[in-house]
């Protein structure tokens, strides 16, 4: 082992530890999620996930489709128009800051927690 | 030595480049230049961002105070006072501004087969709209007002206007906030404005891309507190609502606002709201005031012969839009 | 009869072509980790790692990049974007790896590099998807993106250092 590979090792460490604290720290704020719906990198949708939503939506690119299910507080795409169908093999996302990407697609789902509310203004 | 020097070396460049790639990520925004004003019989919300934002501002506040001493029907010094004052008299000389407004008014008026009607001012009188001593007429003080609503009395020359009968009156509200929209819009086209927001009571002209890519802009709720959903706005966009909350009475339980059906004389109460997003200020706020008074149906239908997409909001609380709008709109409580 | 030198040209290249052969093989079998599509492992790196070690710098951004290349070709430009991200890491992971062996090998063993190449492959891999979806939410995979990468460059430098030692009689010497 090298000084190198020490420091290496040390590094290593130091992102595990983050890691495992953003996980904790962002599922402690489960209170308000929301799914955002991406397509073509712009957001196409919103929708809050809580317990009882429940719905399955279509949602088009310009490369393509999936369809979404949302059930029990939980989200996964269960058609898609892509080849490979990774993004279904994904399966069920729940928690905040976890994303399914379809990238063939280019279309992404994530789950937020903090309200993205960032209201511009109001018309009355 | 020498690998000492190239550890730092690496370790500088590596440094260097995360600097770069963070200095894309974040472009730190710049506040923008504020102003907030009473004017047009409301308050006025200005927000401009880019390099020029005050300059940009000031032209902007001039232009809005100047379209609003021309429009004040109640100031005596006001282009549509004298107009008013000399109903049935003579016509009067106004400024360009004014005639220009009076035109796209009349416009309207057409195109909504008198949904809009800018001679609306005896019937807000009689309902005590004006004056705010609120009030059910009779009938006959309706069909007296109802036959001062002819928008095809107003004669309009380059630069006089002249309404034929004694008792008629021009009202602009329903035109004239979207109108001085449109008027920002060319400044901020003629100063190369990168991006800005600007309220009017409501109106709101979307200008630019906002550093999120779209713009939120959220529905007042037509009965609660706060907003009842949002809309996902790309670019430059005008937004204006006409809802049955801003200025009311309560008789018997019964509510009636201050737009009043030009076809049969009574405050209309089809709809809570109906908010019309299109790419003219002034069209889109003419439009609100027709599709409030005609109804859901009607306005879903009229609103692609008119180019414009709105979204409504029913006497349940129940929120329709026009196709386009449907991936845009984000209800509060979840109904995707 | 051939000279030498043409003679060891020949070996290198058959070596060479073993390496990406196998770098490709490699590449198509390992298993992709989610929710970055077309971010794998890294396997390949095993050769790019022996190709530098037995050859040198040169020769293993050739075997880095014929092996992208031919991995391309092989599964097909049907869908390119995931074949985009795994060659992109496997590029850059190559370039960091190639760097850090030229300026530092001193401080490096054979695992430190391929732990090096590892965290490079899927941060680029996730920057190259970052851009393409322009979604901030997949942030919250970084830290556990790199640390896996540190992990499976581990690995795959304990399998190529194993490989390096039980091969380099044959491959030096020839026979």
């Amino acid at each position: 082992m090298e000084k190198g590979d020490k420091l290496l090792a040390l590094i290593l460490v130091v992102i595990f530890i983050f890691a495992i604290g953003q996980y904790t720290f962002v599922n402690i704020s489960k209170a308000k999620r929301t799914i955002i719906i991406r397509s073509d990198g712009e957001i196409v949708q919103q929708i809050p996930l809580n317990e009882t939503t429940e719905t399955i939506t279509t949602i088009k690119s310009k490369e393509g489709t999936i369809t979404m299910q949302v059930k029990n507080g939980k989200v996964h795409i269960i058609e898609s128009t892509c080849h490979d169908k990774l993004c279904i093999k994904q399966g069920w996302i729940s928690k905040t800051g976890e994303s399914i990407v379809c990238l063939p697609n280019r279309i992404s789902i994530s789950i937020t927690g903090e309200e993205k509310n960032e209201i511009d203004s109001i018309t009355y | 030595m020498n690998k000492k020097r190239n550890i730092v070396t690496i370790a500088g460049w590596i440094f260097v480049v995360c600097l770069i790639i963070f200095s894309f990520i974040n472009k730190a925004e710049k506040p923008p230049a504020t102003a907030e004003l009473y004017a047009m019989d409301t308050i006025v919300d200005i927000k401009i961002y880019g390099d020029n934002k005050e300059t940009i501002l000031k032209e902007i506040i001039k232009k809005i105070e100047e379209i609003n001493s021309y429009m004040d029907g109640f100031s005596p010094n006001s282009d549509i006072y004298k107009i008013n004052e000399n109903a049935g008299i003579k016509n009067v000389t106004v400024h360009s501004e004014t005639v220009a407004i009076i035109e796209k008014a009349m416009e309207l008026a057409h195109n909504t087969n008198g949904a809009f009607n800018p001679l609306i001012t005896p019937l807000s009188q009689i309902w005590g709209f004006r004056d705010k001593n609120y009030r059910i007429p009779s009938e006959k003080e309706i069909e007296d007002a109802l036959n001062l609503t002819d928008y095809n009395d107003i004669i309009i020359s380059t630069d006089t206007v002249f309404l034929k009968k004694e008792g008629e009156a021009l009202d602009l509200g329903g035109i004239a906030k979207g109108y001085t929209l449109d008027c920002l819009k060319e400044i901020l086209d003629k100063m190369n404005g990168e991006r800005a927001l600007i309220n009017i009571g409501g109106n709101i002209l979307l200008y630019g891309t906002p550093s999120g890519k779209q713009w939120k802009i959220g529905i007042k709720n037509p009965r609660e507190d706060g907003i009842i959903c949002a809309l996902n706005i790309e670019g430059t966009t005008f937004i204006s609502t006409s809802g049955d909350y801003e200025r009311f009475f309560i008789k018997d339980n019964k509510r009636y606002c201050h737009l009043i059906n030009p076809f049969n004389g009574h405050p209309a109460d089809k709809i809570f709201s109906v908010t019309v997003v299109s790419n003219r200020g002034y069209y889109g706020d003419a439009l609100s005031t027709a599709f409030f008074i005609i109804g859901k149906n009607e306005a879903l239908q009229d609103a692609k012969k008119f180019d414009v997409d709105i979204v409504v909001i029913d006497r349940a609380l129940n929120v329709f839009c026009t196709e386009e709008l449907k991936e845009s709109l984000i209800l509060e409580n979840g109904k995707g | 009869m051939k000279s030498t030198r043409s003679r060891i040209k020949l070996r290198e290249l058959i070596y060479l072509s073993i390496l990406i052969a196998l770098g490709i093989v490699l590449n198509l079998i390992e298993p992709p980790i989610s929710p970055i599509p077309g971010a794998k492992l890294g396997l390949a790196n095993i050769v790019i790692l022996l190709a530098l070690l037995f050859f040198g710098e040169s020769e293993a951004i050739v075997v880095a990049l014929l092996r992208a290349i031919l991995s391309a070709f092989f599964k097909g430009m049907l869908h390119p974007i995931p074949l985009f991200t795994s060659m992109g890491g496997s590029i850059m992971a190559a370039i960091a790896m190639i760097l850090v062996y030229d300026l530092c090998r001193k401080h490096f063993s054979i695992v430190g590099i391929s732990i090096i190449g590892g965290i490079v492959n899927n941060l680029a891999q996730f920057f190259i998807v970052l851009y393409i979806t322009k979604n901030s939410a997949l942030w919250y995979y970084l830290p556990i993106l790199l640390f896996l990468g540190g992990i499976s460059g581990w690995v795959i430098g304990l399998i190529t250092k194993i490989l390096y030692n039980k091969t380099k009689t044959v491959v030096r010497n020839g026979s």
